[in-house]
């Protein structure tokens, strides 16, 4: 099985312009959509229903936005922090700088992945794991510390 | 406080996990005990048990969509939140949990519709809980009839050769099968009390289905049998409910289950037992098994018991018509009446025979996956599995249905007329290869009339209806 946590899924300082979600998820499904070679729109339409639904800013300035999209090739997972923080609606009100991304295919063959994320959420309400992931200065760093934590 | 929880969010992807890992996290801390069920993509992880629900002082549903099996949680007290609220702030989830809480209404799906639903529902939890009983106590009844019919066949006929072991030896194999007949009814009226209120209710009504079973003891002659058995378990059940409910210092709770429950229970039953229902009961089931003996014994009347029985066993292949019907025939093995048990085998095999039979003689006439699984059906057909033909039913439940019923009662017809009986709890041709059956070929004879008469009628109603079922 492949391993959650690539180096090539790691995106560190990106620029979103204006500062708001919409965008933030935009250049999200961009990055995503390279990865695996889906679509960038459908990508975002799933984003975007999930987050009209309730945001997906769980506080601390850390938000998962998440999906299961129909017909997706194969299933994602990517860890994007912004250069500045954007405006995400979160529960605590406060912005988010750092966004774990899932999204999953429909059928349940291609979901091995859940399990980890599911982990990893579990994992997110940990304040300690935050704290460290929070330190971290730049991609490989992040990476070092999500293998630390995912890898075991 | 025990507390015990649900997380469910709707995609179940992050949240329902999250919320969950909150809650854990956050119980020790405030000195509670938790434990959360995940209902999320991957199915249900950590799942609650009947013990974990039975005894958790409260349940939290934190949830963004309806939970699966929200019924489980009926007369608990029960917080629902959506997830937000956890994740914002778990702690004031549990500071508000005692004054937020409502108690899970009974049937609380149920609760806005008309009151005659209500009732159909407590209707089907009965027969539910009387058939956890049941279905524990088959296999005492599979082992004490094949026991006995076996010694008493064998033992019998004592002929020299070399099944002529010592008729002390037959005795024996019969008393291993007397014991197995009078543990089944402990263990019907243990399991169907145990479905009602908890393990608590066990020992109580075991033991009370000795005394209600023992005629010596009861000063009535015979026991009062199975009428007796579902009392005590209904009775009991619904005491240790009861009990279960009251409010009672933390100090003692320990000792309810292992000391109050038991011997307030059985005494209460005892009481009952020796002072007022043992005789009226004795009467009943006394009067029930002569009408029975008697209806089995003349042709004008068994006809009419073995078409109705036999329908029975058709109608709903295995759901709780069959049910009803098969157990019948159970509670007659035990009480001397095997005849009735009989019927029901004969008529057992009668669904899945047929539909196997027709699926395979009328290809054309059954849509492809049906004639693929035609050798199949017949196979369960033949170990007396009625379910085997439930696809065909549902596939065209106008044709099926009335074809399988129509057989299954000329099985069960021909079964009574012939005085077929049948020791085990079982049906189809395998009980009879098991030597279960008093006359093997009349046994088959009676199966093999019901599923001609199935398989043609099912395929004239089909006629040359095309491949596919249309309703």
């Amino acid at each position: 099985m492949v391993s959650l946590v690539r180096e090539e899924i790691i995106f560190d300082n990106i620029e979103v312009e204006s500062g708001e979600k919409k965008e933030a998820l935009q250049i999200i499904s961009r990055l995503c959509a390279k990865q695996n070679g889906d679509s960038a729109g459908k990508l975002m339409e799933s984003f975007w229903k999930r987050e009209l639904m309730d945001s997906t800013g769980f506080g601390g300035g850390i938000a998962i936005p998440h999906a299961i999209v129909e017909g997706l090739m194969s299933p994602i997972f990517a860890i994007v922090r912004f250069a500045c923080p954007v405006e995400w609606g979160a529960i605590d009100g406060e912005p988010v700088d750092l966004v774990m991304v899932a999204v999953t295919p429909e059928s349940m063959e291609e979901s091995r992945h859940l399990p980890m994320i599911a982990a990893l959420a579990r994992k997110l309400m940990n304040g300690e794991f935050v704290y460290r992931l929070r330190k971290c200065k730049n991609k490989n760093q992040l990476y070092a510390c999500m293998l630390e934590e995912m890898g075991r | 406080m025990k507390i015990i929880g649900v997380t469910k969010c709707p995609t179940g992807i992050a949240h329902t996990y999250m919320a969950a890992e909150r809650l854990e996290l956050m119980a020790p801390e405030l000195g509670h005990e938790i434990k959360v069920e995940t209902q999320g993509s991957q199915g249900t992880e950590n799942r609650l048990s009947e013990n974990d629900i039975r005894e958790a002082d409260y349940v939290i549903i934190a949830a963004d969509a309806a939970i699966d099996g929200m019924e489980r949680f009926r007369g608990k007290k029960v917080y629902k939140t959506p997830i937000k609220p956890v994740l914002k702030n778990t702690a004031k989830i549990f500071q508000e949990i005692e004054a937020k809480a409502m108690v899970a209404e009974e049937g609380s799906h149920t609760k806005k519709q008309s009151a005659g639903k209500g009732g159909a529902e407590a209707e089907t939890e009965l027969l539910r809980q009387l058939m956890n009983g049941a279905s524990h106590m088959i296999p005492f009844v599979v082992v004490g009839g094949m026991f006995l019919s076996v010694s008493m066949a064998l033992g019998e006929s004592a002929s020299p050769g070399f099944l002529a072991v010592s008729p002390v030896f037959w005795d024996k194999i019969r008393s291993i099968g007397e014991m197995a007949f009078a543990l089944m009814y402990p263990v019907l009226a243990g399991f169907f009390a145990c479905a009602i209120a908890g393990r608590a209710a066990l020992a109580p009504a075991m033991i009370g289905a000795m005394i209600a079973t023992d005629g010596a003891l009861l000063g009535t002659g015979e026991g009062t049998g199975f009428l007796g058995c579902i009392v005590v378990g209904y009775l009991v059940g619904h005491l240790v409910a009861w009990m279960n409910s009251w409010k009672v210092p933390k100090s003692v709770r320990p000792m309810m289950p292992i000391f109050v429950i038991p011997i307030a229970g059985v005494s209460m039953v005892a009481f009952l037992f020796l002072c007022l229902l043992g005789e009226p009961i004795t009467f009943v089931m006394k009067g029930l098994n002569q009408l029975l003996v008697r209806l089995s014994a003349s042709p004008s009347t068994a006809v009419p018991l073995g078409i109705v029985l036999g329908a029975m066993i058709g109608v709903d292949m295995g759901g709780p018509v069959n049910k009803v019907a098969f157990f019948f025939g159970v509670a007659s093995i035990a009480e001397g009446n095997p005849q009735i048990m009989g019927i029901a085998a004969s008529a057992i095999a009668v669904a899945p025979l047929s539909m196997g039979a027709a699926a395979m003689l009328g290809k054309k006439r059954f849509s492809e996956e049906e004639q693929k699984a035609g050798i199949y059906t017949i196979c369960m057909g033949l170990i007396g599995i009625s379910e085997g033909a439930i696809p065909f039913a549902t596939a065209d439940p106008k044709r099926v249905v009335p074809s399988v019923v129509a057989g299954s009662a000329v099985s069960g017809a021909a079964a009574a007329v012939l005085g077929i009986t049948v020791a085990a709890p079982h049906g189809g041709p395998i009980v009879g290869l098991l030597g279960a059956v008093n006359h093997i070929f009349l046994y088959f004879l009676c199966i093999f009339l019901g599923v001609s008469l199935s398989t043609v009628l099912v395929l004239v109603l089909k006629g040359d209806s095309p491949k596919k079922n249309s309703f």
